[in-house]
C-alpha cells in the first residue's frame, strides 16, 4: 500500500490552482513544398510541455513561462529535427515552422537516456532510434524483427545483446532494460523479455541506449536499455488496418524439407485512436499465426492494446495503459541435426506446447508546477504466466506465474536556466508462484538523482548516481539465503557541440543487474540434468566507457553524418549457468566470469542524388573472457548492417543487409550435447521490400508492401542448433481512415 | 566527378561484396564423408530378463575415444570424450537398433558400451554390455573408425552376467 502512497500525493498537489498560461501557437509546412504538415511533435526543450500539429498543420501549447525565452524542438519522421528559440514579448506567440525533407533521420530526438526530451546531439551516450516509418516498413509484429537492424545490437534466441553485453541463456535474466512508455517491462520471474508482448503496431518510435544505464534505470540495464513509446491518440478518429500474408519457400536441400505444404504465417491487426475533448483513446488488436519454417515450431498469439489519455488541466495529464498478449507455441529447443536441422530432435514430445499469458497495466500522471518543476508518478503491474502442457506430475512440467509491481515518482527541476536536476524514487516488488521456482518474493529499492549543467552554450556535463537496494523471501527451504544487497550506479557524462555540424560525447555509467528469481531458485529436470537453486546469487555488476562523436559532411551538395564511438565494457560476476563439477549433471546459476568488451562502432547515412538512401554501421569488439583468457561464449566480433532505399514516385525499394561474424565459442558442454553444434558461419542476410503508396490512385490511405526475407536463402544458425529464418515471401496491407 | 556518376561503382561494388561472401551458408556433409558406427543390441535371454521397469529409465550406447577413468562416464561425455546415443534405445525389447555419426575421423573409439540410465539423473548410470570381438568376455575392443566408413557391431547383454564398471 506505502508503495502507492506517490500516486496519491500526486493526486492530491494536482490540485494546486496555477497562474495564467502563455500561449505557443503555430501550424508546420514542408520547406520546399509548403504542405501542410501534420503530426509533427512539438517540444518544448528540458520540459513536458509539447503538442503534435494536427491535421490542419496546426498546433496550440499552453504554457507558464517566469523567464523570457525557451527553444523549441520541433520533429518529424522524414523530416530534419529542428530546434527554434523563441522569445515572448506577448502572452501570446504564433510561429511558422518549415521543416526541411529527409529520408533518412539524422537529427532525432530522444527521452530514454536522461528521462528527458533532448536533441540526440546533445546526449553523452550512444543512442539509436528506429522511427515508425521503419517500423511500418518493415512491418515487424514483435520486438526482435525490429531490433535485429540496430547497429551494435544482437539478437541471440531470446537475449538482446547491445554491444556483446549478453550470450545465450534461453532468455533468461535480460542485461538490457526494456521499457515501455518508461515502464519496466521485464518478467518477475525469468528476468526475460517477451518479445511478443508488446504492442508493435502502436508503437511512435523505439529508443536504444547503450552502455550501462543504471543511474537511472536500475537492475537489468547492465549493458543498456530498450525503450518503446507508444504513440498518441489522434485529434480526429482514426482507423488503422494492417494485415500481411507470407510463405517459406522449400529449403534448397531437400533433407531439410519436411512438409509437402508451404508453410505459411499471417496476422491481423487494427486500431482505433481519436480525441475528444479532455479525454484520448487508442485501442487496438491483432491476431498473428505463424507455421513455421521448422517442423513443431508453429505458434498463435492474439494481443490487446489500450491506451487513455485524460487531461485534466493544461499542466496535469494522466496516461493509462492496459497491454495484453496470449500465445500459444511449441517447445523448440534445437534441432535433431545438421541433416535434419528443420527437425526436433527425434524423443521430442510433439504434443507439448507452451501457454503464456501477459498482461500489463500502469498509469502515468504528469504535472508541471512551472517550467522549472513537473513532476511524473507512475505505478503499474506487469502479470506473466507460463505453463507448459505436460501433466502435472511430470518431472519436466514447468509452470510459473510472477506478478512485477513497479512504482515511480520523478521530478525534474531546472535550478537555473543552465542547470537541471532529475530525480525520483522507485520499487519493483515482485511476486512468484511457480512450480519450476518456488513461491518467492524479491523486492528492490531506490533512489536516484542527475544534474545536467551547461557549462557554456555548447558544454553539457551529466553527473547522477542511483542506489538500489535489493532484498528477497523465499517458503522454501533451500539452504542458507544471501543478505539483502545494496548497489550504487553512477554516471558521468559530457557533450560538446564544436560547431553544428560536429558534436563530441564522452560518458562513464555503472550497471548491475538482481539475479533473477529463476536464476536463484530454479528446481527443474530437463533431459537427464538436474538444475538447482542457488540463493546466495549475488548482482551482476559493470561499468561502461564511451568516447564519440558526430560529423555532418557535405559532399557535392551531399550531406553525409558519420558515428563514431570507441566504447569498453567491464562486467564483473556474470551469471552462467555451470556444472557443479565435472563428475556430475547438476547444474546451478553462478557468479563465475568477469568479462571486458572493448570496440568501435563507426556509423555513416545519407541520401545521395537526392534519389539513394545509404545507411551503414559497423561494430568491431574484443569480447574476452578474462577468467580464461579467450573470447567469450555466443558473441560476433564484428556486426555489419546496412540499409538501402530508393524512392521513386508512389514506390519506394528498401534493402537491408545484415552481417554477423561467427561465433567462434559456444558452451563446450552444451556443444556436446546437441548434434553439429559447430555447425556455425559468419552470417550474409539481405532482407528487401517494395513499398507501394496507393493514395494517388485510390485517394484513400493505402500501402502495399511486398516483403521478402532472406532473399537468397542464405542458411546460418542464430544460436546452436537453431536454424535462422529461411527465405519468406509476404504481402502486407495497409489501410488508414 | 559528381557523386551521382559514382553511384552505379558503388552499388555493383556492394552487390559484389554480398554476392561472393555468400555462399549458401550452412550444409550437412556430404553423406559420402560422413562415419557411422551402427549396431545391434542383442538381450540374450529376452524381454523376461530386464530389469524392473522402475530401475530403467533410458538405455544408451556411448563410444569412448579415451577408456573412461574415474571422473566417470558422464565427465567424458559432457567433455566431448564420447560419443553416444542422445535419446533412449527402445526399453524392453529383445533387441534394437542403433546408429550415431563419428566426427574427428580417423578416430579409436577404445570402449564401446551400453549403458543403463537408473533414473532421471543423467549421472546414475551402469555399464550393461561392452564391444568385444576377443575371447574374454567383459574385455572391451578397439574399433578404428575410417572417414567415409560405416561399421556395424553387435553387442550382447546379459543382466544376469553384467560386465564391471571400467573404474
Amino acid at each position: 500500500m506505502k508503495r502507492n502512497l506517490y500516486l496519491f500525493i500526486i493526486l492530491f498537489i494536482c490540485t494546486v490552482a496555477y497562474s495564467n498560461a502563455e500561449v505557443i501557437s503555430g501550424s508546420v509546412s514542408d520547406a520546399e513544398t509548403g504542405d501542410i504538415l501534420s503530426g509533427a511533435t512539438i517540444r518544448v526543450e528540458g520540459t513536458a510541455y509539447g503538442a503534435i500539429a494536427d491535421r490542419s498543420g496546426k498546433f496550440t501549447i499552453n504554457l507558464s513561462i517566469p523567464k523570457s525565452k525557451i527553444t523549441l524542438i520541433i520533429s518529424m519522421i522524414g523530416y530534419e529535427t529542428q530546434k527554434m528559440q523563441i522569445e515572448f514579448v506577448n502572452e501570446k506567440i504564433d510561429v511558422q515552422i518549415a521543416l526541411k525533407s529527409q529520408p533518412l533521420q539524422t537529427g532525432e530526438v530522444v527521452v530514454s537516456a536522461n528521462k528527458r526530451v533532448q536533441a540526440v546531439q546533445e546526449v553523452p551516450i550512444s543512442v539509436s532510434v528506429i522511427d515508425k516509418r521503419q517500423l511500418d516498413a518493415r512491418g515487424v509484429s514483435t520486438l526482435e524483427r525490429a531490433l535485429e537492424y540496430v547497429p551494435g545490437l544482437e539478437i541471440n534466441q531470446d537475449n538482446v545483446s547491445i554491444r556483446g553485453s549478453s550470450g545465450f541463456s534461453f532468455g533468461i535474466g535480460s542485461r538490457a532494460a526494456l521499457l515501455l512508455d518508461g515502464y519496466p517491462l521485464l518478467a518477475g520471474d525469468n528476468g526475460d523479455m517477451k518479445f511478443d508482448a508488446l504492442p508493435m503496431f502502436n508503437i511512435d518510435r523505439i529508443e536504444i541506449v547503450k552502455g550501462a544505464g543504471s543511474a537511472l534505470y536500475g537492475s537489468g540495464a547492465l549493458g543498456g536499455v530498450v525503450n518503446l513509446i507508444t504513440e498518441q491518440p489522434r485529434d480526429k478518429a482514426d482507423i488503422r488496418f494492417r494485415t500481411y500474408a507470407g510463405l517459406y519457400t522449400q529449403p534448397r536441400l531437400k533433407q531439410w524439407i519436411f512438409t509437402d505444404d508451404l508453410q505459411h504465417r499471417s496476422g491481423l491487426s487494427g486500431s482505433f485512436s481519436q480525441k475528444v475533448g479532455k479525454i484520448g483513446l487508442l485501442f487496438s488488436g491483432g491476431y498473428y499465426n505463424d507455421m513455421g519454417y521448422r517442423a513443431y515450431d508453429d505458434s498463435y498469439r492474439s494481443s490487446l492494446f489500450g491506451k487513455i489519455n485524460y487531461d485534466f488541466t493544461d499542466r496535469t495529464n494522466l496516461s493509462i495503459l492496459l497491454n495484453g498478449a496470449f500465445s500459444d507455441a511449441t517447445d523448440w529447443v534445437y534441432w535433431n541435426s545438421l541433416d535434419s536441422a528443420t527437425r526436433p530432435p527425434t524423443d521430442t514430445d510433439r504434443q507439448v506446447r507452451i501457454k503464456s499469458d501477459k498482461f500489463s497495466v500502469f498509469g502515468n500522471l504528469n504535472h508541471i508546477f512551472n517550467s522549472n518543476f513537473f513532476i511524473s508518478a507512475r505505478t503499474g503491474f506487469y502479470l506473466t504466466e507460463y505453463n507448459n502442457t505436460l501433466p502435472i506430475n511430470d518431472f519436466e512440467y514447468r509452470q510459473s506465474k510472477a506478478m512485477a509491481v513497479n512504482s515511480e515518482i520523478q521530478a525534474n527541476y531546472s535550478i537555473t536556466a543552465r542547470s537541471a536536476l532529475t530525480f525520483g524514487l522507485n520499487s519493483t516488488n515482485t511476486t512468484v508462484n511457480s512450480r519450476t521456482y518456488g513461491d518467492q518474493r524479491q523486492d528492490i529499492y531506490a533512489a536516484y538523482i542527475q544534474n545536467e549543467t551547461k557549462l557554456t552554450d555548447d558544454f553539457l556535463v551529466t553527473l547522477g548516481v542511483r542506489a538500489d537496494y535489493e532484498d528477497f523471501k523465499t517458503n522454501e527451504s533451500n539452504g542458507d539465503l544471501s543478505d539483502g544487497e545494496l548497489v550504487s550506479s553512477p554516471k558521468f557524462g559530457l557533450a560538446y557541440n564544436y560547431s553544428p555540424i560536429l558534436h563530441f560525447r564522452a560518458s562513464a555509467g555503472a550497471g548491475f543487474r538482481a539475479p533473477s528469481v529463476a536464476e536463484r531458485f530454479s528446481s527443474v529436470s530437463f533431459q537427464g540434468f538436474e538444475v538447482l537453486p542457488n540463493p546466495q546469487l549475488k548482482a551482476e555488476k559493470s561499468w561502461s566507457f564511451e568516447v564519440g562523436a558526430n560529423y555532418t559532411l557535405e559532399f557535392y551538395d551531399t550531406p553525409i553524418y558519420f558515428d563514431l564511438a570507441i566504447f569498453q565494457n567491464d562486467m564483473y560476476d556474470l551469471i552462467e549457468p555451470s556444472f557443479l563439477s565435472p563428475t556430475e549433471s547438476t547444474i546451478k546459476f553462478q557468479n563465475v566470469t568477469r568479462a571486458k568488451i572493448q570496440g568501435l562502432e563507426f556509423a555513416a547515412k545519407s541520401f545521395i542524388a537526392g534519389f539513394l538512401g545509404l545507411e551503414s554501421s559497423f561494430t568491431f569488439m574484443n569480447p574476452r573472457n578474462l577468467a580464461n583468457d579467450e573470447i567469450l561464449n555466443y558473441r560476433s566480433e564484428i556486426l555489419w548492417y546496412n540499409r538501402f532505399l530508393i524512392p521513386y514516385g508512389d514506390f519506394e525499394l528498401q534493402a537491408d543487409y545484415r552481417f554477423k561474424s561467427k561465433v567462434k565459442n559456444i558452451d563446450p558442454q552444451l556443444a556436446n550435447l546437441v548434434k553439429h553444434a559447430d555447425a556455425r558461419v559468419d552470417m550474409h542476410v539481405v532482407d528487401a521490400r517494395l513499398i507501394y503508396d496507393m493514395e494517388n490512385l485510390t485517394g484513400q490511405q493505402l500501402k502495399l508492401t511486398m516483403n521478402v526475407s532472406n532473399v537468397f536463402d542464405y542458411y546460418y544458425t542464430t544460436m546452436v542448433g537453431n536454424l535462422g529464418i529461411t527465405r519468406m515471401i509476404s504481402l502486407m496491407l495497409e489501410a488508414q481512415f | 566527378m559528381r557523386i551521382d556518376k559514382l553511384l552505379p561503382i558503388i552499388l555493383a561494388l556492394l552487390l559484389t561484396f554480398c554476392m561472393l561472401s555468400c555462399d549458401g551458408g550452412l550444409a550437412p556433409k556430404p553423406e559420402a564423408d560422413k562415419s557411422y558406427l551402427s549396431g545391434t543390441l542383442k538381450f540374450v535371454k529376452g524381454i523376461a530378463d530386464w530389469p524392473p521397469e522402475d530401475s530403467v529409465f533410458a538405455v544408451r550406447v556411448v563410444a569412448f575415444k579415451k577408456y573412461p577413468d574415474s571422473t566417470g562416464i558422464f565427465a567424458d561425455i559432457i567433455n566431448g570424450n564420447a560419443y553416444f546415443t542422445l535419446a533412449s534405445l527402445p526399453l524392453f525389447v529383445d533387441s534394437s537398433r542403433f546408429s550415431f555419426e563419428i566426427n574427428g575421423t580417423p578416430t579409436d573409439l577404445v570402449y564401446i558400451a551400453a549403458i543403463q540410465q537408473f533414473d532421471t539423473s543423467i549421472t546414475s548410470q551402469r555399464v550393461i554390455g561392452l564391444y568385444n570381438i576377443s575371447d574374454e568376455k567383459h574385455k572391451p575392443s578397439t574399433i578404428r573408425i575410417e572417414s567415409g566408413r560405416h561399421y556395424d557391431i553387435s553387442i550382447d547383454i546379459d543382466f544376469k552376467d553384467l560386465p564391471p564398471m571400467p573404474f
